[in-house]
């Protein structure tokens, strides 16, 4: 697979988060992922886990842990999708 | 590529039964079983087989002993990798006292989790902190106003050699366990030699009577009793190879557990129920399994819910997972780990109860058919007592109580931890001066087994999840823009299975546009540091109900709520009492 690009893995995290949004909040980059989302802490995983498998990287927890907002995972995919 | 530690110790099996962990690391060096740790699709990564474990130990001991005194502390950030199994045990040779840190869980949990970390390292009072170089800048971070020192697992290897080793002995201390506790205010559980060896004895000569051909497996992370205490010293003590994924593995590909189970014949795995219900809504039909080696499917940690046990035994059944497999039991970090085991064989043991009967006149009396579906509660039996130890149900003037009754649970026997590290308060408020502790949990007799209806008072339980009602109500309170008054947390719907966790925030103003900043911001910052959706309601001041020592009464102002007693701030109309249709 090409490296993507950060629009591409921003439409790959929106089409994950659609069923953790049911009242279609806008996704932005800056939209925080766990505070303007409807999205808990078990749904994250199930979202970290469909990123990982689509991209096939892993994302170590302490960069997890640090990712607040939908653009923050972007940047963290491209990151290790061009290692 | 290389093999996996066996199944085959080459030697005799010996149930737990040492004075210390050295001792018992002694012998299980002696034998070939050991740890295997795998990545999140179950491939091998590293084998380390008991005599290595001891070696390294043993080495890495002679650089802890000048380092620091007898008895210091050492948080060490339990990671499920040969480093942490390294150092817990140079740690015993040495005579330091290891305390297995939590790791960040959450997306964006960093800032809570470092305040966490601090509380830690100050009830602690750690000499040192070891973790792995990935996590050095958030333990340093988190350790910025305190003079205690990181170091990496590398620096750790480094330092100078000295030339004699320090054992535990006996009557000393083993570690510190943070599994208790809300994260606002953690408690440090003692764990000595004797206590330890005393509950790894029972659990594997008792309670899974351990036999030479049992193989564990685990993903329960190394900072909670289960998984310390059960899938790697227990394991240790009775020299049986354990199969390890790392918990985030887990949590992400949790089919990986049952892969590994049915690759390598695993036949001891334990989870709470929310792991066996992972695995029921991630299961692809992708691949086959064979789960016929799996003998003891345990359950421990949160209340034990039969539907979606069941749910995992009708999927999982079809691919060789037994009938009586299952394993109910009770314990918690105070009594090391276990106290109860469900005889083996017997599978989940169901029991009925009048829910409306129980909380009018605090019986378990069987529904009938006439018990409406709404009063109908089930509950898992958890088995019976270990040997040495005794259970028992008590009312609130501790009265001893039989039968049906529902009362405290409180226990005694070896496996007692003698209290919390430096906090008498805590400590007195749970062990009492004759021996026993008070475990908070609900629970009555079966028989003679113990069903536990409800675990401790205030305890949130959501997806698994031990939740402290402060930890929400602290966030609250410190997210609030504008000046917020008490704020109460309380669970609704049931004992154990949680429907929906409620959060009352009083508020000075009655301005709507104030209070709406006020309502998002709160509800942004749960999300973000609880990672649990919680319903809030903004309430005027003077609605909590405090007790005559100045605590916060959940149990009273949940009842007012249900009462429909509570005023919403932000309802159309401002005196609408509303609650009534959440009751």
């Amino acid at each position: 697979m090409s490296e993507p690009t950060r629009e591409e893995i921003y439409d790959k995290i929106c089409e994950l988060l659609k069923p953790y949004n049911p009242k279609n909040h806008p996704i932005k980059m800056s939209s925080g992922i766990m505070s303007d989302l409807e999205v808990d802490s078990v749904a994250v995983f199930d979202l970290v886990m469909g990123l990982e498998d689509h991209y096939d990287i892993s994302i170590p927890m302490e960069m997890v842990s640090d990712i607040k907002t939908v653009g923050e995972l972007a940047t963290a995919i491209k990151e290790l999708t061009s290692e | 590529m290389s093999l996996p530690t066996p199944t085959t110790r080459g030697k005799a099996l010996r149930h737990g039964d040492f004075a210390t962990l050295c001792e018992a690391l002694d012998y299980a060096a002696t034998c070939q079983t050991g740890f295997n740790y795998f990545d999140g699709k179950a491939n091998l990564v590293t084998v380390l087989p008991y005599s290595e474990l001891r070696e390294k130990a043993v080495e890495l001991a002679k650089r802890l002993v000048p380092f620091a005194e007898k008895n210091a502390r050492i948080g060490l950030a339990a990671v499920s990798t040969p480093e942490f199994a390294v150092m817990f045990m140079a740690c015993q040779y040495a005579g330091l006292v290891p305390a297995p840190l939590p790791l960040p869980v959450t997306l964006g949990g960093r800032g809570s989790y470092e305040r966490q970390l601090e509380r830690m390292a100050d009830t602690g009072d750690f000499h040192a902190l070891f973790c792995p170089s990935s996590m050095e800048p958030i333990m340093s971070s988190a350790l910025n106003d305190q003079a205690i020192p990181v170091l990496t697992f590398e620096d750790v290897n480094n330092l100078p050699q000295g030339e004699i080793l320090r054992p535990f002995t006996a009557d000393d201390l083993c570690y510190i366990q943070y599994s208790s506790g809300s994260s606002s205010s953690p408690k440090g559980i003692i764990g000595t030699q004797a206590s330890v060896s005393a509950n790894c004895h029972g659990i594997s000569k008792h309670g899974l009577a351990v036999n030479e051909d049992d193989r564990c497996t685990s993903w329960l992370p190394l900072y909670h009793d289960m998984g310390l205490i059960g899938f790697m010293l227990t394991p240790l003590t009775s020299q049986i190879s354990v199969d390890f994924i790392d918990p985030q593995d887990f949590t992400r590909r949790p089919i990986t557990w049952l892969q590994l189970i049915s690759d390598h014949k695993g036949t001891l795995s334990y989870s709470p129920t929310f792991g066996y219900e992972l695995c029921v809504r991630r299961w692809r039909d992708d691949r086959e399994l064979n789960l016929s080696s799996w003998r003891t499917a345990g359950i421990g940690g949160d209340m034990v819910r039969p539907e979606p046990l069941t749910e995992f035994q009708d999927l999982f059944g079809t691919m060789g997972f037994g009938e009586g497999a299952f394993t109910p039991s009770y314990g918690l970090a105070e009594t090391t780990l276990a106290a109860t085991f469900a005889p083996p064989g017997q599978g989940l043991l169901k029991h009925t109860i009048d829910m409306e009967r129980y909380e009018r006149t605090s019986e378990a009396v069987e529904a009938t058919d006439l018990t409406p579906e709404e009063n109908q509660r089930t509950f898992v039996a958890c088995g019976k007592v270990l040997p040495d130890h005794k259970i028992e149900i008590r009312d609130f003037d501790n009265n001893v109580l039989s039968g049906n009754q529902v009362g405290r649970i409180c226990l005694k026997g070896p496996s007692l931890s003698p209290g919390y590290f430096q906090n008498t308060q805590a400590t007195e408020a749970a062990f009492s001066a004759d021996g026993w502790l008070d475990t908070g949990d609900l629970g009555y007799w079966l028989e003679d087994q113990l069903v536990v209806t409800g675990r401790f008072k205030d305890l949130i339980l959501w997806h698994g999840r031990n939740i402290w009602p402060q930890d929400i109500e602290w966030a609250a309170q410190a997210a609030a823009p504008h000046r917020c008054g008490r704020a109460c947390s309380f669970a609704m719907g049931g004992a154990g299975d949680e429907k929906e966790v409620m959060l009352l925030l009083e508020c000075r103003t009655r301005d709507p546009q104030l209070l709406d900043e006020i309502y998002k911001a709160v509800m942004a910052a749960i999300r973000l540091e609880v990672g649990v959706p919680v319903r809030l309601q903004l309430v005027p001041r003077g609605t909590m109900i405090i007790t005559s020592s100045g605590k916060l009464s959940r149990a009273r102002v949940k009842d007012k709520y249900l009462k429909g007693a509570i005023l919403d701030l932000q309802a159309e109309s401002p005196v609408t009492v509303i609650g009534a249709e959440t009751a």
